[in-house]
């Protein structure tokens, strides 16, 4: 997610920092740091060629936005494993053997291989996996070659973070709003723990918030650090946030702290919300959280009556059994308060006028809609499918000018689990050609095992990468991915944020690394589409984009650090919003057209098994890293050397476990190995196991992966039905059934039978 | 200082002044745009005792040796 600007609302359009007096051989430039999703100003110091130096942006509105992985990245850049030349399967898949090709060698032989597939099986039946970070930044270019073969088949990890929130949000305003951090007086926060090196940017605007008197409400299991500074702690049971929110909406609509003139003249579907809301009293919302019912009530009040208040978002509710409905209950609390797109409450931002966006760059109008209709999961769960975003095209045309707007990435994607699926022979039809741009996706997703077995049976692996991760082991071809360093990027973030940001390019890429933008211009030659991709360079393209506000990209360099327009606010009251209806859809005509229950509801757990009587959750992040991506780097693995389970002091002891021990915690799709650490902040019966641990230094190869057998979560996350929300078909990753397994002298099959350990 | 002004930046006039002053401080090459840049440097300077920003893996850092980061890369 990128941050939000620190100033938003006036008339701020260009601000250009001078770089202040640099040392004398070094060369500084501004950059977007693009290690994680915040996109944080810095620059980059170079001597040489090489950039030695990260730092935080002089301009002093971004001053500090600047964490750990941002200013070891010049080490980390320079690890002696990077790949920097394409490397081509030469033995079994997975069998780690490699030969050493040319790019024109590696694109004519994918170009070839490629073709052979799309006409074999159909174009549906290549795939592509992608982060949009890191090396992912291709501003769109990956859809746009795939619409025009026709594949519909484009999946990405913000289907369980951010890209799923926004398309979600969608269905009920017609937009994904942004939180004023600036002006608001009420933050809340649901799981989400922004902290000096995590989420740099968001942390600071919360401080600051906090210091100028917002108050700061914190829903997580967990007392967090969040959860300490705040005015309420609701500790909320894992994946229960749907139902606070029913609370809340008790609450607030009992006590009539809602915003009546803005629910009477731009809401639709209050009365049957309001039934619906009935069936949530306190106790019973109490009962499902975990809280102490006057606390559920305090909280509610106090984000109903303090306001302006935003409820940003969060990557929690994202993961959860019932995400859609949590998301549409945000969506819901924000509207019905009266704070959406006003000063200090969740806004609109809209787009840019003048500049090419991301999406016009997709052109997702020239895939057909037959092949539209193929995308996989779309049927089950098409919540973020071109199918379930069908009917707001119009409105979008109607309200923001134009027909697809993929906030976020998120809003026509295919179903990650049915790509897998796919995959491995058990979809609608076989996925035969996978590539993975900048991201990790075996470990990356839910039920890593049935990911394992679909890369196996594919014909094409492509993956452009900066290591050997788990995934790349199993390639055709692993193709050298440049790093932001090395490359210029223009920001238009991602069309969810109204600011358009350049990014210079610091040093010339390692080795034989190329952009992600390059290697879709390869690919569409490769195919004998070259007239798909008619830019001859990355600086031609930005300038095309730019063409509008009358700027080459390096003109917007030098005179701009970001461009925005001043905020509007209350927009509908022109326009509507972007939905059907034109209203605010509390009961969503969208997901009634397709099935599914047009009000929130709450899905309750089902009931336990006996066998696995603990709950995880899975998807924190820890300081050093981001994602998968990090553990090779010396000062960062020091920090946080090996994958550590959390949990209470009573749970321990329950289980008989110690702090450092290791052991497996394990449910029916597998076990990972963990090493214990008791913390005071966990609840009882609930483990925090990290996200994303492989070891690059271990064995490579298939059945081993470098540990990501061992250690990575993604094998532990149920795909489903009931640990799947319905209408997304994504993964509850917040509360699945676990156990611990002792490790002790017991063979592994002693070790793992579920009557080995004895529970106390 | 610092949230007071944030505070009533709202109120217009000195939200206005502010961006005033941040658009011409980034020029950085008059006096004034030397003041300008000094005063919006000031007003987003928090106290240290509130500094919630300060890290010593940020405040410390001064980057690299080339020399070291090629004999990294070698293996060295």
């Amino acid at each position: 997610m990128p941050a939000p600007m620190p100033i938003g609302e006036e008339a701020l359009k260009h601000t250009k920092p001078v770089i202040r007096d640099a040392r004398p051989g070094v060369v500084s430039k501004r950059a977007l740091c693009q290690t994680c999703d915040m996109q944080c100003s810095v620059v980059t110091e170079s001597v040489d060629g090489q950039v030695v130096r990260v730092r935080s942006s002089d301009n002093p509105i971004f001053r500090d936005h600047i964490c750990m992985k941002a200013i070891i990245s010049p080490k980390g850049f320079v690890h002696p494993d990077r790949v920097l030349h394409p490397m081509k399967r030469v033995g079994e898949r997975g069998s780690n053997k490699w030969e050493r090709v040319s790019w024109e060698e590696a694109m004519a032989d994918i170009g070839a291989r490629l073709n052979d597939i799309v006409e074999e099986h159909g174009a549906e039946s290549w795939a592509v996996s992608t982060s949009q970070w890191n090396t992912g930044t291709d501003h769109g270019l990956g859809r746009r070659v795939m619409n025009h073969v026709g594949s519909p088949n484009w999946i990405s990890g913000v289907a369980l973070c951010a890209g799923n929130t926004a398309a979600v949000n969608r269905l009920t305003y017609g937009w994904f709003p942004l939180g004023d951090f600036h002006s608001t007086k009420c933050i809340v926060l649901f799981g989400h723990n922004p902290r000096r090196h995590s989420w740099t940017m968001i942390y600071n605007y919360i401080r600051l918030a906090q210091a100028r008197g917002a108050k700061l409400i914190v829903l997580d299991p967990r007392e967090s650090s969040s959860a300490m500074r705040a005015d309420i702690h609701l500790p909320l049971k894992a994946g229960s946030d749907a139902a606070m929110m029913f609370g809340w909406l008790k609450v607030i609509m009992d006590e009539g702290l809602y915003d009546k003139k803005f629910v009477k003249e731009w809401c639709i579907g209050f009365e049957e919300l309001r039934e619906r809301v009935n069936e949530f009293p306190l106790e019973r919302v109490a009962k499902l959280t975990g809280c102490d019912p006057e606390m559920i009530a305090k909280a509610a009040r106090m984000y109903a009556t303090e306001g302006p208040s935003i409820i940003p978002w969060t990557p929690i509710t994202d993961m959860q059994r019932n995400s859609t409905s949590g998301i549409r209950l945000q969506s819901i609390l924000r509207a019905i308060c009266g704070y959406i797109d006003v000063r200090g409450g969740d806004t609109f931002q809209g787009l840019v006028s003048g500049i090419v966006n991301d999406s016009q760059v997709e052109m997702h109008e020239v895939l057909p809609q037959e092949q539209k209709m193929k995308q996989l999961g779309s049927e089950d769960h098409p919540a973020y499918t071109y199918r379930g975003q069908e009917a707001l095209r119009e409105p979008m045309k109607r309200v923001w000018g134009h027909e697809y707007i993929n906030q976020v990435v998120g809003c026509y994607m295919a179903n990650p689990p049915s790509v897998f699926k796919a995959m491995a022979g058990e979809g609608p039809y076989p996925v035969k050609a996978f590539f993975a741009l900048g991201n990790n996706p075996l470990m990356s997703y839910s039920n890593m095992n049935r990911i394992l077995k679909g890369l196996m049976k594919q014909e094409l692996i492509v993956v452009q990468e900066h290591f050997m991760t788990p995934t790349a082991q199993l390639a055709d071809y692993v193709l050298p991915g440049d790093t932001w360093h090395e490359r210029p990027w223009l920001s238009d973030l991602f069309e969810w944020i109204g600011f358009v940001r350049p990014s210079e390019q610091s040093m010339e890429p390692m080795g034989e690394a190329k952009s992600t933008w390059e290697f879709w211009k390869l690919l569409a030659n490769a195919i004998g589409k070259p007239e798909i991709i008619p830019w001859n360079n990355i600086y031609e393209f930005y300038d095309y984009r730019l063409k509008g506000i009358g700027k080459t990209f390096q003109e917007f360099c030098d005179t701009t650090d970001v461009h925005f327009e001043p905020i509007k606010y209350r927009k509908y009251e022109k326009t509507g919003f972007a939905t059907p209806s034109g209203k605010v859809e509390l009961k969503s005509s969208i997901l009634e057209d397709l099935g599914f229950d047009g009000l929130p509801y709450f899905r309750e757990d089902p009931p336990m098994p006996k066998e696995y009587p603990l709950k995880m959750f899975t998807g924190v992040r820890e300081d050093p890293y981001f994602q998968t991506g990090g553990r090779h780097i010396p000062e960062m693995r020091a920090r946080s050397p090996e994958p550590r389970a959390f949990l209470s002091t009573k749970t321990a002891n329950d289980w008989n476990v110690e702090t450092d021990e290791w052991v497996d915690v394990s449910n029916e799709l597998g076990a990972v190995r963990v090493q214990i650490e008791i913390h005071a902040s966990m609840p009882d019966d609930l483990l925090r196991i990290p996200h994303g641990w492989w070891k690059p230094e271990m064995e490579r190869g298939a059945g081993k992966l470098s540990g990501a057998l061992m250690y990575s979560d993604a094998q532990l996350c149920r795909d489903d039905p009931e640990y799947l929300d319905s209408e997304q078909g994504i993964p509850h990753l917040k509360g699945i059934p676990c156990r611990i397994n002792k490790l002790n002298t017991q063979s592994d099959e002693e070790r793992l039978d579920p009557h080995a350990v004895p529970v106390t | 200082m610092l949230f007071r002004l944030l505070n009533i930046f709202r109120a217009g006039v000195i939200g206005k002044i502010m961006i005033m002053l941040a658009d011409a401080g980034a020029r950085n090459r008059t006096i004034f745009e030397r003041i300008a840049r000094f005063i919006v440097g000031r007003v987003f300077t928090v106290p240290k005792q509130d500094d919630f920003m300060a890290d010593a893996y940020v405040d410390n850092d001064e980057g690299f040796d080339l020399e070291e980061l090629r004999r990294y890369q070698s293996g060295k």
